[in-house]
């Protein structure tokens, strides 16, 4: 346990420091929210074209949809807040060999990963997510007061934490492949399944999302539980998921570092 | 001369092979966004036959020759272009006995000429089989398929190409990626054909060039286009290559007076 709060610290620590350089480029972190906008708006617009062509999809009106990419958005934010850093383990860290600089300090690899993420979208990912929750919230007359807000606010964060877990056990992978970056986000991609309703998949890629890739728990259930549709009460289980891949994650981490061979460089 | 160029061609094109997870990969993420897709579309169309004049049956397949070209116009040359621009290998590249546009349009092609083989066939294919895709398509549709996305690729050279050159303002070449990757995707056609868009927007996608790039070479291979709609087709096509390359030109011109200014 204390090794485990003597790691947090250290994270925060580090994590403070990598923040702070991001204001350096002003006209990179422009586009960057320009570029991102944009991005946005492709999923957004989709949703659009969807509801011009029909009220609801399984049972789903357009602002019901909206709530769920609002919560996926602001998990999203936290994803890319804390994780971005571990795309860059295999191409980076392992290729040239600074993964060997990591393995030495007295704090957990994955610990010192994590802290040095900076990414500028994520704050975008997080506002644009809280925006369209409140906004489909609203339209939705869903009493806002401060207990939905905690909900939203806990379970999207808790979110992060499972999507990040799936992130952190595919890194794994670098060991082995330098090209891991792109496994993880032949993974992450799976997040576009739960843009929509669970209901209008099939029970094969049902079963991936609550059980392999567990992106169920980031927006179909928690959105459920505010809409009081069914199933709702799933997502507290959701806690008890992120502890789940988290322990599978770090041991598959430890048993993955056992078996690194450096570079060499 | 013509050589040369060829040689460009060729080692460009076998450059990727390399990465085969990579290539592996964009393929599963191609059926990943396409499967969503499809499933969404299916829940919408329940019992419904034809929505805007397209049934299921149509709209799968337009997904999956738009998905397939996707690769095609959202991966490209920028990217080299950024990087060369941030370590500087374009000193290198200037001095080349070839000019530095004709350089790059070989090095397109042979990118294409790959993507088309390892990433768009496949995922074609693989589609097909998942989705059950009768591929009765007519030979002339099929011929005039290739020379509106043969036109298509000299247009996204151009967009590229510009893209590229942003580099000497900017190093964010990750930002301007992904803001070309979502112009296309949402102006093109690729996440829905343009009937399913409000009217005054695909109006004003239909003059620009995006539409080109996915949506008519999509349309005319599953026939929807009349001889005189692939004629407009052809001529938007070839006024906006020029154009675009003439705001190429201009751009790489006073970029490249700036290169010399800072020595480069």
């Amino acid at each position: 346990m204390k090794n485990i709060l003597y790691n947090m610290k250290m994270y925060f620590m580090m994590f403070k420091a990598s923040i702070k350089s991001l204001a350096e480029y002003r006209v990179d972190f422009i586009i960057g929210i320009i570029s991102q906008i944009f991005y946005e708006l492709i999923e957004f617009i989709f949703i659009l074209i969807l509801f011009k062509n029909t009220n609801t999809i399984n049972g789903w009106n357009f602002y019901e949809v909206l709530l769920l990419y609002g919560l996926l958005n602001i998990a999203l934010g936290y994803v890319d807040l804390f994780f971005d850093e571990m795309y860059e383990v295999g191409p980076y860290y392992i290729k040239d060999g600074t993964f060997d600089l990591i393995a030495l300090r007295p704090v957990h690899p994955i610990i010192s990963i994590m802290s040095k993420s900076q990414s500028v979208t994520s704050f975008g990912y997080i506002i644009i997510g809280m925006i369209m929750t409140i906004f489909s919230l609203i339209k939705l007359n869903i009493m806002i007061n401060l207990q939905t807000l905690l909900f939203i606010a806990f379970i999207t964060f808790i979110g992060g934490i499972i999507i990040g877990a799936i992130i952190t056990i595919l890194c794994v992978t670098s060991f082995w492949v330098m090209d891991s970056n792109e496994i993880m986000w032949s993974a992450f991609t799976m997040y576009k399944f739960s843009e929509y309703p669970l209901s209008v998949y099939n029970n094969f890629i049902k079963f991936i999302l609550i059980f392999i890739f567990p992106f169920a728990f980031v927006s179909f259930f928690p959105a459920s539980y505010l809409l009081n549709k069914d199933y709702g009460m799933i997502a507290f289980i959701a806690p008890m998921i992120a502890i789940l891949f988290w322990f599978i994650a770090v041991k598959l981490w430890n048993w993955g570092l056992k078996h690194y061979k450096s570079s060499g460089t | 001369m013509l050589n040369n160029y060829f040689g460009i061609i060729k080692s460009s094109f076998k450059k990727g092979f390399v990465y085969k997870i990579d290539n592996l990969l964009s393929i599963v993420n191609r059926i990943i966004e396409v499967s969503v897709l499809i499933f969404i579309w299916k829940a919408i169309y329940g019992g419904t036959v034809s929505i805007n004049g397209m049934n299921l049956e149509t709209l799968i397949v337009y997904y999956a020759v738009a998905y397939s070209l996707n690769h095609i116009m959202t991966w490209g040359i920028n990217e080299y272009i950024a990087s060369s621009i941030k370590n500087g290998r374009i000193n290198m590249e200037l001095l080349y006995p070839i000019d530095y546009m004709k350089y790059f349009f070989c090095y397109k092609l042979g990118m294409v000429l790959r993507q088309v083989m390892i990433i768009s066939m496949p995922t074609f294919i693989i589609l097909s089989v998942l989705f059950h895709i009768n591929l009765s398509f007519h030979f002339i549709n099929i011929l005039f398929f290739v020379l509106i996305t043969f036109l298509s690729i000299i247009i996204i050279f151009f967009i590229e190409l510009i893209f590229g050159l942003m580099t000497f303002y900017t190093t964010s070449d990750w930002g301007l990626q992904v803001l070309k990757k979502s112009l296309i995707t949402i102006l093109s056609g690729a996440i829905a054909p343009l009937e399913f868009f409000p009217t005054i927007i695909a109006k004003i996608m239909n003059i620009l060039p995006f539409t080109d790039l996915i949506y008519s070479p999509t349309t005319t291979l599953l026939g929807m286009n009349s001889i005189t709609g692939i004629s407009i087709i052809l001529i938007r096509q070839f006024i906006w290559i020029l154009v675009l390359y003439s705001i190429s030109k201009v751009i790489y011109n006073t970029a490249i007076k700036n290169i010399t200014i800072y020595g480069g």
